[in-house]
Order: C-alpha cells, then sequence, then structure tokens
C-alpha cells in the first residue's frame, strides 16, 4: 500500500505538471485523466474506497468527457493559438509567478513539517463496526442534499447558456431540424409553461 | 499507516501545480484543467485528514468538494462555449476589457 502511495503520488504530480505545460489541449486533457486515476490509487491507498469511486466515476466518467465533448465542439486552431502560448511560456514570464509559487510552497511545506503530529490524538474507533451508509444517511444527509442541490443548480446555468447558443448559433436547417425534436419531445412541457 | 505529513505534502505540490497553472497560461480552457488540478489536491487533502483520524467525515466532505469542482467544471465550460461563439476566442488577454 505504502509503495502504491508513493508511485501514484509522483506519478499524479508529473502528470498535472505535464498538463498544465502542454500546448495541445486533448494531450493535455489526457495527461489531466492520468493525474485523476494516480489520484484515485492514493485515495484508494488511504482506505478511502467510496471517494476512490467517486473519483473515477464522476472526475473521469462525468468531467473529463465534458472536456473532451467541448474541445470537440470548438475549433482546435481557434483555442491553441500556439505562437502567442509560446510567447507566454517563455522565462521571462513564468519566472515571476515561479518564484512567488516557490516561496508559498516553501511556508506551506514549512507549516506542514513543523507541526506537531504527536499532539493530534488519534481515536481509535472501531471502523468495522458501522459502514459509512450510517454517517451518509444519518446525521450528514444534509451535506448530500446540499451537494445534489449544488449539481442542480450548475445544470440549470449549463442549460440556459447552451440554450441561448442553440438558439443564435444554429444553421436554418440545423435549427428548424433541433426545434422540430424540440417539439415533438416538449409538448406535455409547453402546455405547462405559459 | 501513511503519516499524515506525506499526504499533505502530495496535497499542497497538486494545489500549487494548479495554482502555477493558472498564472502562467493564457487560455481559458487551460485554466478550467488548472482549476481541477487544484480541486484534486484539496479533495486528497480532505481524505488524508480522514484517513490520519480514522474517520469517515473526510470522505463525506469530498463528496460536497467533488460536486462543487463539477459544477465549477460544468458552468466554466458553458461559459467557455459562450464565449467562444461571441468572440470567437478564448485567449483571456483579448477578453478583458476592463484591463483588469
Amino acid at each position: 500500500m505504502i509503495s502504491i502511495f508513493y508511485i501514484a503520488s509522483i506519478i499524479a504530480i508529473l502528470a498535472s505538471f505535464k498538463t498544465i505545460s502542454s500546448t495541445t489541449p486533448l494531450s493535455a486533457l489526457l495527461y489531466l485523466i492520468v493525474s485523476f486515476f494516480a489520484s484515485a490509487a492514493i485515495l484508494f491507498s488511504l482506505n478511502a474506497y467510496f471517494s476512490t469511486v467517486l473519483q473515477i466515476l464522476l472526475f473521469i466518467g462525468a468531467t473529463a468527457i465534458l472536456f473532451i465533448a467541448v474541445i470537440s465542439f470548438l475549433d482546435l486552431n481557434a483555442i491553441i493559438f500556439r505562437q502567442q502560448e509560446k510567447l507566454h511560456l517563455t522565462p521571462k514570464i513564468w519566472l515571476g509567478p515561479l518564484i512567488l509559487i516557490f516561496v508559498l510552497f516553501v511556508m506551506l511545506l514549512f507549516s506542514i513539517v513543523n507541526t506537531d503530529y504527536t499532539l493530534m490524538t488519534v481515536h481509535k474507533v472501531n471502523i468495522d463496526s458501522y459502514s459509512i451508509k450510517d454517517i451518509l444517511l444519518g446525521p450528514y444527509i444534509l451535506v448530500i442534499e446540499l451537494a445534489g442541490l449544488l449539481i442542480l443548480g450548475a445544470l440549470v446555468v449549463a442549460y440556459h447558456f447552451a440554450h441561448f447558443i442553440i438558439h443564435n448559433t444554429a444553421t436554418p436547417h440545423a435549427r428548424s431540424g433541433m426545434l422540430l425534436v424540440a417539439e415533438k419531445s416538449g409538448q406535455k412541457k409547453e402546455k405547462k409553461e405559459p | 499507516m501513511i503519516s499524515l505529513m506525506h499526504s499533505l505534502t502530495i496535497a499542497t505540490a497538486l494545489f500549487i501545480i494548479g495554482l502555477f497553472g493558472v498564472m502562467i497560461r493564457r487560455n481559458l480552457f487551460f485554466l478550467l484543467l488548472s482549476l481541477m488540478i487544484m480541486m484534486n489536491g484539496a479533495i486528497l487533502a480532505l481524505v488524508a485528514a480522514g484517513y490520519h483520524w480514522q474517520q469517515f467525515d473526510g470522505q463525506i466532505i469530498s463528496i460536497l468538494a467533488i460536486s462543487a469542482a463539477i459544477s465549477e467544471a460544468c458552468i466554466g465550460l458553458s461559459l467557455l462555449l459562450h464565449i467562444y461563439y461571441r468572440r470567437k476566442t478564448v485567449n483571456i488577454d483579448l477578453l478583458s476589457e476592463m484591463k483588469g
């Protein structure tokens, strides 16, 4: 388990660094997926099986696929602008942020290393006697409902923007097709809405 | 037993890499990717703390963090599509009309 943790953390850090430094969106996305898988392995080695499943299902299965779908909508030449990015990735540009980030990293590492972990008493709860389900549907039910409402709000906002785009940019032919589909599927909804 | 110090160090490194990406990139798409890396680091820290105290609470708060990350990616990507269809670019330097 310990070797899994360290190997996976090295892979996660390398893949994250490749993500922010690559110029092609698709390769950056593939490195991001590798980073997510590696952090899922880290969570697995921390005995958090439920979070591992959530990470793989929601981060890789939902979010990464969403990013791929958005890339396929866009014109790749418009979002790469390679020359400008090359210009921005020169040392002259990123040296200032690198110094600031390094100072922040050293400060955070200093505070992490200097913490006296022996003062933090670990209450040895017999974790086998109850499962995560008992907590999830017991005292923490409001947190779960809040998470659901958060995703619902995001869904409403995304639908609002996508609706605007479909009605403003689709070609007449495609638009009439979309409207036909919308009329067929949305007949019951329209009666309720006025 | 993996020590809390090491897992917190990994989480901090991921967070810092994401923050660095937010600072150097000028492409809205890559900014969203870097934000996902930052959220990943935060989730890792939550689960590591839960593992250290042998409690489930860290994992449950990580559910909230994961759903926050997903909503953020969803809204960010729909905003990116919107900006792309209006201005035909995702370069945030060209989009800064307020010169901020």
